[in-house]
């Protein structure tokens, strides 16, 4: 890959302002407006601090927080593939077709969630089922095949029709292995009658962090802390090993 | 102070007179007398770099390391426990800026271990791994005797293996130098140009500049996420790569050199006075005060610092040594040194760069690496490139505002206004061993025989790790390899000849040897791009 290393900064930055806009904008909410009816996305027991009011807006904030980071290396990729006057565009095209794909598999949570809803069951039932086969779902092979898809970069047209059109399709089948990969995880917020957001957080934060890993071969095994635990104890190796250099000094 | 001084494998002739080579064969004896999971056994040594014998690599056929032919007879039990193989085990660096420490340290431990052997069996308490310079006088090209002969003190030859063919696959086994070609004329249907220390004259170890084609002389930035298919440093390209395929060389698309792959080569005695070479440039490239190692932290504390498996290797009678670039970024913290760190003879591109298009120019007055440099697409070609026989040309087509954007940096080019480089890329090339090599030429008229053009060949990439990387479960997600070729000097002829009025560029790929029937390598992209300070 050859790229462009002032628009790769600019794509990082831009993406991480916007997932933090949409972050702050969703704390700013539950924390100013608590009584704000639910009806929407959420599981009927869902409570204080769970919003919304248009779903489709909801849902479309809710995904730009916790995907959007994960969004910088295929549009850093989208942009270096084709000719600079066009990258915009492309970019719109292949963050449209990433959306459209979370928009449809938006609709197929929010039913499911209704149906939960309407069938009485007490909120602990489906969040503990729920978070059961979102761990089933975290070791699979399945899981890992999905997650190899996600890394997956393949060349794309540069001129014309085609060029619009490879972007968008790149677009999409991202977002199709991306909600293979994360629609467990995704659900089981919604399910939360409290502490919706935080279990956002903890999320975004296990989803980006699986994106860190290497592509492995697709087997039962637990995954996707292991890099991130490694960053962490490296920085701290790191440090106690600077401090102890400087105290010799 | 340096304890050890690392000296020519050619000394006394590369022969078992040259003391050096003598203890070698008596210390890769030694180490391969022990079992696979032995940390200080040769075939420990050798998974450390790759390996294809764990069941999640071997493929049950050639080159999985129980189908080697010949020998060495390479053992495939008894495995080491998972935990040690995950810890140990297909470490090794490649198309990344982790690619000259990693080797370093590597070494360093290979070194140590056949030390205590040679100690053991009644050598020299100082020796230390000679290098193969295949740069130097004479037929240093040629492979140090001491390899080629079957016997050594009346048993089989430690240093000798039946799987190394040399460039010409007829078990002639020699690096290709310019000199080289010229005491082995190529066969007829042969295709590649001749290894070199080209990369000596860069100055920027990841980027480019004025001296320095991307992605510079120790490779690319390699950091958080997969997926991106980066192409060989400039000293890993040439001549790391090209020597790995010239000398292990390339029979047929199920029999191949050690050398050849990484998960054999360093099954192969003559890898570890190869890869002592590579070092050994990237120090003379260092005795060149301007030439900086980079100091970003990411480099310095190495792949463990994002999360990777960090730097480890197994050392004789003590703990594991664990180390990051920071801890060999220079000889003066190594205990080794060379008996030669002799600069080659630079060469300033920019000043002939300048001259072949026509501007007065004098030397070396162009910054290293100028600021704010643009890199965009020009063009590509349209579909996936199937490399067939003895060659397949494709057309890329250039967009005409950025193409007009080159011709205006030709136009204008001078000391103070560098011309753009122009680049050819080509993505996710994949395929089955077929050739050691691709030859690119660029503008090559319909029809015409390329060896007939030697000026429109703009680089012979080697294909080394192709195997690996084409596997669709391996690490690289079957992504292939990727190569960058500097094809502005061709550029710059069409400009002066008034040829780069037209909308396609004609791209040509020849194989080192036409390839078998049925055969084929695949480009996913060819494209061309450019860099330079129109933005």
């Amino acid at each position: 890959m050859i790229f462009d290393d002032r628009d790769r900064v600019r794509v990082r930055n831009t993406v991480l302002a916007v997932a933090s806009l949409a972050w702050l904008f969703l704390w700013m909410r539950s924390l100013w407006s608590p009584g704000l009816p639910h009806q929407h996305m959420h599981h009927p027991a869902a409570g204080a601090g769970a919003v919304s009011v248009a779903p489709a807006f909801d849902w479309i904030l809710m995904f730009a927080a916790m995907m959007a980071p994960t969004l910088i290396p295929p549009i850093q990729f989208v942009r270096s593939n084709g000719l600079a006057r066009r990258r915009a565009r492309s970019t719109w095209l292949f963050v449209t077709g990433y959306t459209a794909v979370w928009v449809l598999a938006g609709v197929c949570m929010m039913l499911v969630v209704a149906a939960l809803g309407s069938s009485r069951l007490p909120q602990s039932l489906p969040v503990g089922a729920f978070f059961l086969v979102a761990l089933i779902w975290q070791c699979s092979p399945a899981k890992q095949a999905c997650l190899n898809r996600c890394h997956k970069h393949k060349p794309l047209a540069a001129f014309g029709r085609a060029a619009d059109v490879d972007a968008l399709v790149f677009g999409a089948d991202k977002g199709v292995w991306c909600v293979a990969s994360c629609w467990a995880w995704m659900l089981l917020p919604m399910l939360l009658a409290t502490g919706h957001l935080w279990a956002m957080m903890a999320v975004t934060i296990l989803i980006f962090c699986e994106r860190l890993e290497s592509p492995a071969p697709a087997r039962w095994q637990w995954r996707g802390l292991g890099r991130a635990y490694r960053i962490v104890s490296a920085w701290v190796r790191f440090r106690v090993r600077a401090s102890a250099a400087e105290q010799n000094a | 102070m340096a304890k050890y001084t690392r000296a020519n494998a050619w000394n006394n002739g590369g022969t078992f007179s040259n003391n050096d080579l003598h203890w070698y064969a008596i210390g890769v004896r030694a180490m391969m007398n022990r079992q696979l999971n032995d940390s200080a056994s040769w075939w420990f040594f050798a998974a450390i770099h790759g390996e294809y014998v764990t069941p999640a690599n071997d493929p049950g056929s050639f080159p999985g390391w129980g189908y080697i032919p010949g020998v060495p007879k390479v053992p495939t039990t008894p495995l080491p426990v998972p935990n040690v193989i995950n810890t140990y085990w297909d470490q090794c660096q490649h198309q990344s800026w982790f690619f000259t420490p990693w080797h370093r340290g590597y070494l360093v431990a290979l070194e140590a271990q056949l030390r205590t052997d040679i100690i053991q069996a009644g050598g020299p308490a100082d020796w230390a791994l000679p290098y193969w310079n295949y740069f130097g006088p004479g037929d240093a090209f040629d492979i140090p005797p001491a390899f080629t002969l079957q016997d050594f003190n009346g048993a089989p030859n430690p240093l000798f293996v039946t799987a190394r063919y040399g460039p010409y696959a007829n078990n002639i086994v020699f690096d290709l130098t310019a000199a080289a070609i010229k005491k082995y004329p190529p066969p007829p249907k042969f295709t590649g140009k001749p290894i070199t220390e080209n990369c000596l004259s860069n100055t920027v170890y990841t980027g480019s500049g004025a001296n320095t084609k991307l992605p510079g002389f120790g490779g690319p930035l390699t950091g958080f996420w997969h997926g991106d298919v980066y192409p060989s440093g400039n000293l890993e390209s040439d001549p790391h790569n090209a020597t790995h395929v010239w000398v292990g060389g390339i029979v047929s698309s199920t029999n191949w050199g050690l050398m050849y792959d990484p998960g054999l080569a360093a099954l192969d005695p003559i890898f570890y006075l190869h890869h002592a070479n590579i070092d050994r440039m990237w120090a003379v490239w260092n005795s060149n005060p301007s030439n900086k190692n980079p100091s970003d932290e990411n480099w310095l504390k190495g792949p463990a610092a994002s999360g990777e498996r960090e730097f480890i290797m197994p050392m004789p009678n003590t703990t594991p040594w664990r180390y990051s670039p920071a801890d060999v970024n220079s000889l003066n913290l190594m205990n080794y040194t060379y008996d030669n760190l002799q600069q080659a003879p630079s060469v300033n591109l920019l000043t002939s760069r300048l001259s072949g298009l026509g501007v007065a120019a004098t030397q070396a007055t162009a910054p290293a690496a100028p600021a704010r440099k643009t890199v965009e697409l020009v063009g590509t070609n349209s579909d996936l490139l199937a490399i067939t026989g003895a060659g397949t040309s494709t057309s890329v087509l250039l967009d005409d505002q950025v193409r007009q954007k080159v011709v205006r940096s030709l136009l204008t080019a001078s000391q103070a206004a560098i011309p753009d480089r122009i680049y050819l890329n080509l993505e996710n090339v994949r395929g089955a061993q077929g050739a050691s090599a691709l030859s690119i030429f660029v503008n090559l008229p319909e029809g015409a025989n390329p060896s007939d053009h030697p000026e429109l060949l703009a680089e012979t990439v080697t294909l080394f790790g192709l195997h690996r990387a084409s596997l669709v479960d391996g690490k690289h997600l079957g992504g292939g390899l990727s190569f960058l070729v500097d094809i502005s000097p061709i550029v710059d002829l069409m400009h002066v000849d008034n040829q780069l009025n037209d909308d396609n560029l004609r791209v040509t790929i020849v194989p080192s040897f036409p390839l078998s029937e049925g055969a084929s390598i695949t480009v996913g992209r060819v494209s061309v791009y450019r860099e330079g300070r129109e933005p």
